[in-house]
This record gives structure tokens, C-alpha cells and sequence, in this order.
């Protein structure tokens, strides 16, 4: 019997501490772990006891990347508790914060995380160096991106701006028509995001049939809903996505795992375009078209393809930005917040909102007073940990050609042809832009 | 000369801290230029080991894991920096001092979980030198830039640590505890983020640490006198400033 093992202790360009092992016994796949050992802090754990005022600042420390997406999904729950409804000027400017996250968050994994590994280089700062353009185009929409978290959040990262029922100060006039040239700017960059990104040969690892899931819109592609949509073509309500899930703990690693009827599912860009791309509009729509004509379409199972939808997603977020912009601008920036009562009431509130990595759920109760007794937080991440190691596992039982000193890769791969194995998974996994810290909590 | 060596290393947190380096996006490449960056992971694939000059750690100690890699961090790098909140104080993993972090666990992950080891959460320095904090959830990028031109120069800068209410008055907003009677850490948090969050109307959460000779009896007068209770200061205070147990002590204040 002839057994080997491939381990990654450490991926790197990813957010926090992963690894894989992989075991193979007489060629055949046995065990495919993505080994997610970073500590715990017990987030859902702490936030017991703790006010509903506290809430939001508590949960963005979870994550660096996506802490707008947590502060934001924590006042919804709040909201959805005590039956607060808030003003459509606090809506458009939450929009308005989490497409500022999808723009920094997706500029980082396009240009720092995944293109070094299409351009041969071992960091964006490496690849930097001899492709300045492609550098500069990455950091000034990521720049771009926290400029508007700033702006509205009050932070790049960890916003402390996001209140319950509104934000503590709402962006003055000058402040937004700044941003807006800033969009404008962004925008004029789009044709060349979408060549650049268009014009990579993304290799098919897969072509497997997956369950998608992702909140679904349907007035326009959007980032706040209270409905999940999966590809079979099931609908859920808010209340029914923790049963829909079905996160359990799994032995190999501090991350959760999640199933949809017993099977892996994927969330994220990919997972969005492939629900909500009818939604899409002008340049956005067009980059999906382009992407689709040279790549293949999105929703054929191809982890790889989630890079293009970020890509997409980054037109996207440049037009709407604009239209928050130009109707905050028109229908009265700078006015002071509303009064907002606040009442504690007894009961539970759930958050949903699209992270840049796909569904985030938290789901708060709360006794008479305000205070949370009890509190489920679940991250994109780990909805995806299942998918991701479903992908490795046919990877490396399809492509894999065991041989004396290792594995090596069938060459019709494109640009992965005669990588190993232990690279290829990485690029799966840098595919999915894991964020660690997240799905650990 | 050679350059400056780097590394850039994360125990339990959530990279905020070194999110913030990449978000220095006008300057990152000419960072790149004067600086070799070492071990960071979540930037770069290049090489995880050998000697750095600085380390700059972030996160907090919360599994034997980080202790063991701190340990090994220590051992190959002259200088090392808590780089943010978690790093230098705890934060917010640390927040629970009084709960056993094996309840913390059982709370999360059940009965059904692999038991693993759960420790209390605790700053860098419960368990190795570190020379140099540079506070902050997150750190302030200006910052972090004087951090990093400093040891160009082969020193580290003089960062000061007024409380934020000093940032705060010279910015003229109005007090949050005088005219909201709500509880503010402004004048028992360290300041360098030009009162960020109070001239946004929103109260100090204290996510820059405490600072050194806070003034506990007249905090404790002051917000008593606004009819605060003890009840909502616990719960502030609590976020970041209770691993250095300042909630208790201006709690105890109180009596």
C-alpha cells in the first residue's frame, strides 16, 4: 500500500492561518482537509452580556477586511429585534459603505493576492516592480474603496459611524461630491480592469455541477436582502437560513462547517453573479458578457471563476457607488441624523448582508433590557470550507498522475500545466479568498 | 546598505493591523522599496524565515499555537513591536477576564467539538519583551508611517499618550458625557487618532488602550455626577480596557 501525504502548513496571500493536508492511499484520494487552525476568540461567546449598543463594535473586530459588512449586519439584527425602521438616506449610505468594502476588499484579492500567481511573481509588491500600471490600477481602486469607507463608516477599517437606526454623523456635501469625482476617476479605469482580467488564461479545474447560494434582489444587484436564493432554484426567508446551512462543528479544524441538504455549497461573487447577474446593468453587464464570452460562463462550477466575478463586481460597485452618490447629494447630504427612539424589546433579530465573501448571518436574542443572551454568527468562509475542500478532493483525484517523486498535473491546464498538486490547491483555495479570521471568530 | 528587515507576523486577530499596511496605498511601494518585508503571509509568498531586524506582532496570545510562534518570533528578531490593541493590551479576545475561557469554548463549539485547549487571552507582553507599542483596533495608519521612517532611521518614535479627550476639546466638539450624560472612554484611552470616533458623535470604546496614570476617582465622580450607572460603565469599559482592569478599577471608584 502506498501512502502519501501533501501538506501546506502555511497559505500564504491568503487573510489568517490555513493549511491543507492531503492523503492519498494507492493513488486514491482518502482525506482532504483545509486545516483552519487559527485561535478563537469566542466572539459569540463574548457578545453574551453584552448590550445591543455594543454589539456592532464587538463583531466588526472579527474580521479586518470585512468589518464593515459585520458592524452593518449587527444593526440590522438589532433593528429587526426592536422593529426599528431606518430612513432611506441611513439605507443607500450603508449600500454606499459595503460597496466601499467590495471595492477594497476585491481590489486586494485581484491585484496583491491572486494576480502574482498569473504573472509569476511571489507578491504584488514583487510584480509591482516590472508591471507598475497593473500595481497602480490595483492600489488606487483599493485606495478607492477605503476612501468611501472612510467617508461613510469613519474608518477603513472597524467603522465605528454605523449606529443603530443611523450613523453617529452623516457625510458633509463636500465630503461626497469629493467622492464622486474620485468614482468618476474609478470608473474611467473599468475598460482596462475589465482587459486585464479578460485576458488571463484562467484555467478549467472543474467543471462540476455546484449548489450556489446568495441573497437574492430583485430591484437591482444589491447587498442587503432578506432572502436567500439557491440555484435549485429553492427561495428561504432570513429565518430559515441558520436550519438551511446546517453549520456543525467539524473535527480538523477551529471553523465550522456548512451543508445544504447534506451537500457543500458555495457563496460569494461567484455564487452572486451567477443568482443575481440579470441584475446587472450597463458596464458591469458587459464585463460579465465579456468574461463569459472568453472564459466560460460563471455558474458551470469552476472555482477559478470567482476572480472574474470579483472583477465584475468592482464595475459594479463603481456605478452604484455613483448613484448613491449623486441621490444622497440631491436629496439633502449633510443634514443632521434623525432622531431615532430606541426600545428594547425581548426577542430575537437577524442580519443578513452579502460580505465580499459571500452570506453573513448574525442572529442576536436579546432580554427585556437590551442585553444579548444569546448569539450565532455565521461567516462566508465557513460556508465555503465544505465547497472548497469538495474542489481539492476532484482535483486531485482527477488530475492527479501519482508518480515516484510525486504528482504532477496533467498539462492541459493552462497556466497551472506541470505545476504540482500542493500549488494548484492553493490557487482553489486563493480562489475562494478566504478569510481565516472570519471563519474562525 | 542593506535594507531594513521587516517581519510581519499575526498570532489570533483579525489583520487589521496589517490590512493597514497595504492600506497605505500611496506609499506601499515606496515602503517596498526601502523595506524588505518578511513573513508576510497574508501579502506574499516569499520566504517565512530567518533573522528581522523588527518584528511587528499582531493579535493577541489565545491558543499554545501563539505562544509558540511568538516564542520563535522573539528568538529571531532584535526589536519587537505589539502592533495594535490585541498585541499590546489583550483586546477585545481579552475582554471576558472573568469568564474561564473553557466556558468561552463550550459556548461556541457545544459538546459536539474536538476539545481543544482554550487559554485566556493575553497581550505580547504576559510573555515575551516587546520594545516597542504601537497601539490602536486599528492601528492609525500616520502611525504606523512614522513607525516605519523611524526605523529607517534606527530608532522608534516618540508617540505620545494623552488621553483622547485632549484630541477631542482641541477638535471642539462637544462632550458626549456632559451633554449626552453617556458614557465616554475619551479620558482614560490613549489618543492618537484625533478623536476619531467622538467628533463623529459617537463615544470612545477605548479601542486604543488605557493610558498610563488614568485618573480613576475623578472619572468615577464625573460620570456618577451625570446619573451614569455603574452598570453601563462596566459594559464600555469592558470592550478593550478590561484586561488591564481598568472597568474594576473605576468601577471600584464608585463605593
Amino acid at each position: 500500500m502506498l501512502r502519501k501525504r501533501i501538506e501546506i502548513k502555511h497559505l500564504t496571500r491568503v487573510e489568517g492561518h490555513g493549511g491543507i493536508t492531503i492523503e492519498l492511499v494507492d493513488g486514491t484520494v482518502k482525506t482532504v482537509h483545509m486545516d483552519i487552525l487559527e485561535g478563537t476568540r469566542f466572539y459569540e461567546a463574548l457578545l453574551k452580556g453584552k448590550g445591543f449598543l455594543e454589539a456592532a463594535a464587538i463583531v466588526s473586530r472579527v474580521c479586518g477586511i470585512c468589518s464593515a459588512s459585520h458592524a452593518v449586519t449587527a444593526q440590522l439584527a438589532v433593528e429587526d429585534a426592536f422593529g426599528i425602521r431606518v430612513d432611506s438616506r441611513t439605507v443607500r449610505l450603508r449600500e454606499l459603505l459595503l460597496l466601499g468594502e467590495i471595492m477594497e476588499s476585491h481590489a486586494l484579492h485581484l491585484f496583491f493576492l491572486l494576480l502574482p500567481d498569473y504573472m509569476g511573481y511571489p507578491s504584488a509588491l514583487d510584480m509591482a516592480r516590472d508591471h507598475p500600471i497593473k500595481a497602480k490600477m490595483g492600489l488606487f481602486l483599493k485606495q478607492l474603496g477605503n476612501r468611501i469607507q472612510e467617508a461613510v463608516g469613519g474608518r477603513a477599517i472597524h467603522p465605528p459611524n454605523v449606529m443603530v437606526g443611523r450613523f453617529g454623523k452623516v457625510p458633509g456635501r463636500q465630503v461626497l461630491s469629493d467622492l464622486l469625482a474620485c468614482v468618476e476617476d474609478g470608473l474611467a479605469l473599468t475598460p482596462a480592469l475589465v482587459d486585464l482580467f479578460a485576458s488571463l488564461e484562467v484555467p478549467v479545474l472543474l467543471e462540476e455541477a455546484t449548489q450556489y447560494l446568495a441573497l437574492s434582489s430583485r430591484d437591482g444587484y444589491r447587498f442587503v436582502s432578506r432572502e436567500i436564493a439557491a440555484t435549485d432554484g429553492k427561495v428561504f426567508q432570513a429565518s430559515e437560513f441558520s436550519r438551511v446551512c446546517n453549520e456543525r462543528v467539524v473535527a480538523h479544524s477551529h471553523a465550522k462547517q456548512s451543508l445544504y441538504s447534506d451537500r457543500p455549497f458555495a457563496v460569494g461573487a461567484q455564487s452572486r453573479v451567477v443568482v443575481n447577474g440579470g441584475e446587472l446593468t450597463g458596464a458591469a453587464a458587459e464585463a460579465l458578457e465579456r468574461f463569459v464570452s472568453a472564459q466560460g460562463g460563471m455558474g458551470r462550477g469552476n472555482p477559478i471563476s470567482n476572480s472574474m466575478a470579483q472583477a465584475v463586481e468592482l464595475v459594479h460597485a463603481l456605478q452604484a457607488a455613483k448613484e448613491h452618490l449623486v441621490d444622497i447629494l440631491t436629496n439633502g447630504a449633510g443634514d443632521a441624523p434623525p432622531e431615532t427612539v430606541i426600545e428594547p424589546v425581548k426577542g430575537t433579530g437577524i442580519g443578513l448582508t452579502e460580505a465580499p465573501r459571500g452570506i453573513l448571518y448574525h442572529r442576536y436574542d436579546f432580554d427585556d433590557n437590551g442585553i444579548i443572551t444569546e448569539a450565532d454568527i455565521i461567516t462566508p468562509t465557513a460556508q465555503n470550507l465544505a465547497n472548497i475542500e469538495r474542489d481539492m478532493r476532484l482535483v486531485a483525484e482527477r488530475f492527479g498522475e501519482i508518480s515516484a517523486d510525486g504528482v504532477v498535473l496533467s498539462p492541459a491546464m493552462g497556466c497551472l500545466a506541470n505545476r504540482d498538486l500542493s500549488f494548484v490547491l492553493q490557487v482553489i483555495a486563493r480562489a475562494y479568498d478566504p478569510c481565516i479570521s472570519c471563519s474562525v471568530h | 546598505m542593506d535594507q531594513l528587515v521587516i517581519g510581519i507576523f499575526g498570532l489570533t486577530g483579525c489583520a487589521g493591523d496589517q490590512l493597514t499596511i497595504l492600506n497605505c496605498e500611496d506609499e506601499l511601494l515606496l515602503i517596498a522599496e526601502k523595506v524588505t518585508m518578511k513573513s508576510f503571509n497574508m501579502a506574499s509568498s516569499r520566504e517565512l524565515a530567518g533573522r528581522v531586524e523588527v518584528a511587528l506582532v499582531e493579535g493577541s496570545v489565545c491558543q499554545p499555537e501563539d505562544l509558540a510562534m511568538l516564542r520563535e518570533i522573539r528568538e529571531r528578531s532584535r526589536h519587537l513591536v505589539a502592533f495594535g490593541t490585541c498585541a499590546a493590551f489583550g483586546g477585545m479576545a481579552a475582554m471576558d477576564q472573568r469568564v474561564h475561557p473553557e466556558v468561552l469554548r463550550d459556548t461556541v463549539y457545544g459538546p459536539d467539538g474536538e476539545p481543544f485547549e482554550a487559554i485566556r487571552a493575553r497581550p505580547l507582553s504576559s510573555f515575551v519583551k516587546v520594545d516597542f507599542v504601537l497601539p490602536g483596533c486599528p492601528v492609525e495608519k500616520g502611525q504606523l508611517l512614522e513607525t516605519l521612517s523611524c526605523l529607517l532611521k534606527g530608532s522608534f518614535p516618540d508617540i505620545a499618550c494623552t488621553p483622547v479627550c485632549a484630541e477631542c476639546r482641541s477638535r471642539e466638539n462637544l462632550c458626549i458625557v456632559l451633554e449626552r450624560d453617556e458614557v465616554c472612554c475619551g479620558a482614560l484611552t490613549r489618543g492618537g487618532c484625533g478623536a476619531r470616533c467622538p467628533s463623529l458623535d459617537v463615544s470612545c470604546a477605548g479601542c486604543r488602550g488605557p493610558v498610563e496614570d488614568a485618573y480613576y476617582a475623578v472619572n468615577a465622580d464625573l460620570l456618577k455626577g451625570r446619573g451614569i450607572d455603574r452598570e453601563k460603565i462596566r459594559k464600555k469599559m469592558m470592550l478593550f480596557s478590561a484586561p488591564a482592569g481598568m472597568g474594576e478599577r473605576l468601577e471600584r471608584e464608585f463605593d
